[in-house]
């Protein structure tokens, strides 16, 4: 680009012709385009490095919308909810107010969020079953994988045979074959595993051809059945949560 | 020729923007082999930053919603003693939900795709997988771990770690080797569930995969960013 300045110096020396000057003016914008859309070429290669996005297949490009688009929606939802909260606060604030209702709602909306609240909603259950059939006999890490797939499709309360699931559940196969939830709660089968959520996309995860959980049971000679039901109702999680170690970050 | 610089000007451009795109081209080649395909889809990553953009200005703008909410409703109860009370009992909720930043005495490990480059071994067996991630959160979980996160993504009751392709996502966001996880709790049990001979982290190492667990006596986790929503769900009383 340089090397075009020079000449276009060199140029301005001569006597200026008509011709000659729109020439130039034409060269140097299509300069101008070209090296804004070198740039930009440039810039946008950066870009999906950073993200990666190069390497990436069409599918799973697709995944990745969809889950920014949910993100992103679920975040404005949480946004304009706090936003609502906010201006009551304020509200309290300016009309010298009691706020210990709202405080009061605050703290049942975590609550119910942390599973210590008894839920009801629309969703699926699943139930699995060991059989005579089966290839083998369902481990904790089925179930694990099953809660994982309910999570990802967006799950809002999940329990197992009536156990509340809360945030960082921990389930083991024992050496002698017993699966156990939290340390020292017991599950057998059949597990009755009941999920609030979007009823349809729960099942349509769950139901995906060959890597679905469903598909992925079968082909190891299980027994599992799912069914959407519209009144699931869901029981807190009764004990305490555990905090000992953790403090506020100051 | 009145023309002839104008000419010649025209002609080093071309000769010098044809080098560049050359250069551009070529270099892209080398990176990518799937540069056709690159260009085929264009349009979904198009699509793809663009809603990456949008998603991340929406946490940015409810972070600052989070944070605004604390001021007010500080303010609302500063001479008041049960909503003292009320708002430490709120406060500890949203440590275990995740929505706060924590910090406490816990460990912290580093998970690393195999080092060896033996094609005898199957690949498989090198690289961490999704289901590694999951069965190492459930080993944490079961030796009482209260906070625990992979590469600063917090897990929370809503977190799935998947994998689509030969990526791994986590609360829908990338992650990939190293990776740290971090977890508070009792360190004596959390380092002895991660370093325990027939331990999920034992067996990592029996692949070649990587495995360094540190105690530490602070150890920071930081908040999800994402949103935990109640859509389908209602109270049942």
């Amino acid at each position: 680009m340089e090397k075009k300045k020079k000449s276009k110096v060199i140029k301005e020396k001569k006597p200026i012709n008509k011709a000659t000057l729109v020439l130039s003016i034409v060269a140097g914008i299509i300069t101008l385009l070209l090296v804004a859309s070198i740039f930009l070429q440039f810039r946008t290669v950066n870009e999906s490095r950073e993200l990666d996005i190069e390497n990436m297949r069409d599918d799973e490009l697709r995944t990745q919308i969809a889950s920014y688009k949910s993100k992103y929606e679920e975040t404005m939802e949480q946004y304009t909810a706090n936003q609502n909260t906010i201006n009551e606060y304020e509200t309290a604030i300016n009309e010298n107010k009691e706020t210990t209702e709202l405080l009061d709602q605050e703290i049942e909306q975590s609550k119910t969020l942390l599973g210590l609240t008894n839920v009801k909603g629309s969703g699926v259950i699943v139930t699995l079953t060991d059989t005579d059939e089966s290839l083998y006999t369902y481990v904790s890490d089925d179930l694990l994988l099953l809660l994982n797939e309910l999570k990802y499709a967006g799950a809002e309360a999940i329990s197992i045979n009536d156990n509340r699931i809360i945030n960082l559940a921990d389930i083991v196969t024992l050496n002698d074959g017993l699966i156990i939830l939290y340390g020292d709660v017991r599950l057998t089968s059949p597990y009755v595993v009941k999920a609030i959520g979007d009823p349809t996309y729960l099942m349509s995860t769950l139901s995906i051809k060959n890597s679905g959980y469903i598909d992925q049971m079968k082909a190891n000679g299980m027994a599992i059945e799912v069914k959407q039901d519209n009144n699931i109702e869901i029981g807190a999680y009764t004990r305490e949560i555990d905090s000992k170690y953790l403090q506020e970050v100051q | 020729m009145k023309n002839k610089s104008a000419c010649i000007s025209i002609g080093i451009i071309c000769v010098v923007l044809a080098t560049a795109m050359t250069i551009q081209i070529r270099t892209m080649q080398k990176e990518n082999s799937a540069v056709s395909q690159a260009f085929a889809n264009s349009e979904l990553k198009d699509s793809l930053l663009e809603w990456k953009e949008k998603s991340d200005n929406a946490e940015d703008n409810l972070e600052k919603s989070i944070a605004r909410l604390e001021e007010v409703r500080k303010a609302s109860t500063s001479n008041d003693n049960s909503s003292a009370e009320k708002q430490e009992e709120l406060k500890k909720y949203n440590q275990l939900l995740g929505i706060t930043d924590v910090q406490g005495e816990g460990i912290v490990i580093t998970v690393t795709d195999s080092a060896q480059d033996n094609t005898a071994m199957d690949l498989n067996n090198l690289i961490v997988h999704d289901s590694d991630l999951r069965s190492l959160v459930n080993e944490l979980a079961n030796a009482g771990a209260e906070a625990i996160s992979i590469n600063d993504e917090r897990i929370v009751s809503t977190t799935a770690i998947t994998c689509a392709g030969n990526v791994i996502l986590i609360n829908g966001n990338k992650v990939g080797s190293p990776f740290e996880i971090k977890a508070i709790g009792n360190q004596e049990s959390l380092y002895g569930a991660i370093t325990r001979a027939g331990g999920y982290a034992y067996a990592l190492k029996a692949r070649s995969v990587q495995v360094d667990a540190k105690k530490s006596n602070n150890v920071e986790i930081a908040k999800y960013t994402g949103a935990l929503t109640q859509k389908y769900m209602g109270n049942n009383n």
